[in-house]
């Protein structure tokens, strides 16, 4: 796995008004490239129930270094943390399988 | 590339196309490329119950007018979810098993189909996947795996329906053109037969599958899950002598195992397990020889071919062969290589919807833990 650590994700709850509780979770990707591949894989499937929503979307950051970084930002929104806790869940089991793929067959990965 | 030693999963040898009667195949295709060598490789991910597999699938089309084009597999390497005895697979660790495996899979099955080669990938046309049916969360851990391989090798997806890829394999595998296919495994109970573009279902269990029924009763008697629920049974049963009565339930060509899944259990308590497992057998067996009977007799189809992991039980093939005999036909039957969920047969299945040009788009290779064997259109057959 790169050094500028793809696997670290950042967890956050706060109160909006008509889900009252989210949860955001942001993963960093070496490139823009895989950070939009990883967003089209788990954008495909529906959550199971209408009781959790889930948005995606690709943020560029800047480190304090100045170096570009390739965000993949999901927010979940729920009524009850339970179904909360079990969207997350679930997608982070997903999305290390698709960083587990990309690691062993991205051959452009190195370069 | 790490090396390890690659036990061979592919031993058989080619497949004639022209023994299954299908359509001739379109030569001009958009949606995918054959590679170098003019043969169309495909890649094929199953995971839709304990067991997850990938296959390797070449078509190699004639070389000349008077050759045929054969279908051969390369690899088939599975893995395959073991819970202790007394205990069934559940969704979730299902689902772990599939996510922990799938990625060496994958590159265990390119090993063994493309020794030495570089870049393996090159030279394959499409990512085949199930889509259904099955259970959920097992399902959508094989798709992102296939999904994410697919982006990364920009080669396209083909979405299968699991019964028909146990028909397409079947149907190579045995030479059976056109046969009325009995489908049992943990799962599904249905006798099909083809019309139409569509693998029609004549009858079909309505509560439990036949295999859930034999991993419940064999969790009751504390009977080991490993290799199978259903093997043990089958050993057990060839030591059983005494017959005991259970609900013989056939409802015109529909059959139900609830019911004597709750005698056995209730006969558990005084009756010895071989007896219980030989009885059981008997009578579940007999069922589905009588449905498949009626439907050989209504459509006039001599063949029979077994499908589906409970399809390698030796007696239910002994018992489904005396009665094709009495009809003057035949049995087609498999072992436990391809009967049993494997990703060779997503292949064979994908392979046709692709060569046909059905693709799947990425956005959608949903999964769906529904989807009825006839809702699968089979434009690779004539109608």
């Amino acid at each position: 796995m790169d050094s500028d650590g793809r696997d670290m994700v950042n967890v956050g709850t706060s109160k909006v008004e008509e889900k009252p509780q989210c949860c955001e979770v942001k993963i960093v990707f070496p490139t823009n490239v895989q950070a939009q591949q990883a967003m089209q894989v788990l954008a495909v499937d529906p959550e199971p129930t209408n009781r959790v929503a889930k948005k995606f979307r690709i943020l560029q950051e800047v480190d304090p270094k100045n170096n570009k970084k390739y965000c993949m930002a999901v927010r979940f929104e729920s009524n009850e943390l339970k179904m909360l806790r079990v969207a997350v869940s679930s997608f982070l089991d997903y999305l290390a399988l698709v960083i587990k793929t990309m690691e062993e067959f991205d051959t452009g990965m190195e370069s | 590339m790490t090396s390890f030693k690659v036990v061979p999963t592919a031993t058989d040898g080619p497949c004639r196309e022209d023994s299954i009667e299908n359509l001739k195949i379109p030569s001009a295709q958009e949606q995918f490329k054959s590679n170098h060598n003019g043969d169309t490789i495909v890649l094929g991910i199953e995971g839709s119950a304990n067991k997850c597999g990938v296959g390797i699938l070449k078509y190699s089309p004639p070389s000349s007018a008077e050759t045929c084009g054969t279908y051969t597999i390369l690899a088939n390497p599975r893995k395959t979810f073991i819970p202790p005895t007394g205990e069934g697979f559940l969704p979730k660790e299902t689902a772990l098993h599939h996510q922990n495996h799938i990625v060496a899979l994958v590159r265990v099955a390119l090993l063994e189909a493309f020794p030495g080669e570089d870049k393996p990938e090159s030279l394959l046309s499409a990512i085949c996947f199930t889509k259904g049916p099955g259970m959920g969360a097992p399902l959508q851990s094989c798709a992102v795996c296939a999904r994410t391989l697919s982006l990364l090798w920009k080669i396209p997806l083909v979405g299968v329906n699991h019964c028909v890829g146990h028909i397409e394999m079947g149907r190579i595998a045995t030479g059976a053109s056109n046969p009325v296919i009995l489908y049992v495994s943990g799962g599904n109970t249905q006798v099909i037969a083809y019309s139409n573009q569509r693998y029609r279902i004549f009858g079909e269990t309505i509560d439990i599958a036949i295999g859930n029924c034999l991993d419940r009763f064999a969790r009751v008697v504390g009977l080991s899950n490993d290799p199978s629920p259903g093997y043990n049974i089958e050993q057990e049963a060839k030591k059983g002598s005494k017959f005991l009565t259970l609900p013989y339930v056939v409802k015109g060509m529909d059959v139900s195992f609830s019911g004597i899944l709750t005698k056995v259990e209730e006969l558990a308590k005084t009756e010895r397990v071989e007896d219980l497992c030989f009885s059981l057998q008997e009578t579940l067996f007999a069922m589905l020889v009588e449905t498949t009977e009626r439907a050989m007799a209504h459509t006039g189809v001599k063949q029979v071919l077994i499908v589906g992991g409970v399809g390698c039980n030796k007696r239910l093939q002994q018992m489904m062969e005396q009665m094709v005999e009495e009809r003057g036909g035949s049995v087609c039957a498999m072992d436990y290589r391809y009967c049993i969920d494997n990703g060779a047969m997503i292949c064979q299945a994908g392979i046709l919807a692709l060569q046909f040009g059905q693709i799947t788009k990425l956005e959608d290779s949903w999964c769906t833990q529904r989807y009825r064997t006839d809702q699968m259109k089979t434009i690779w057959r004539a109608p």
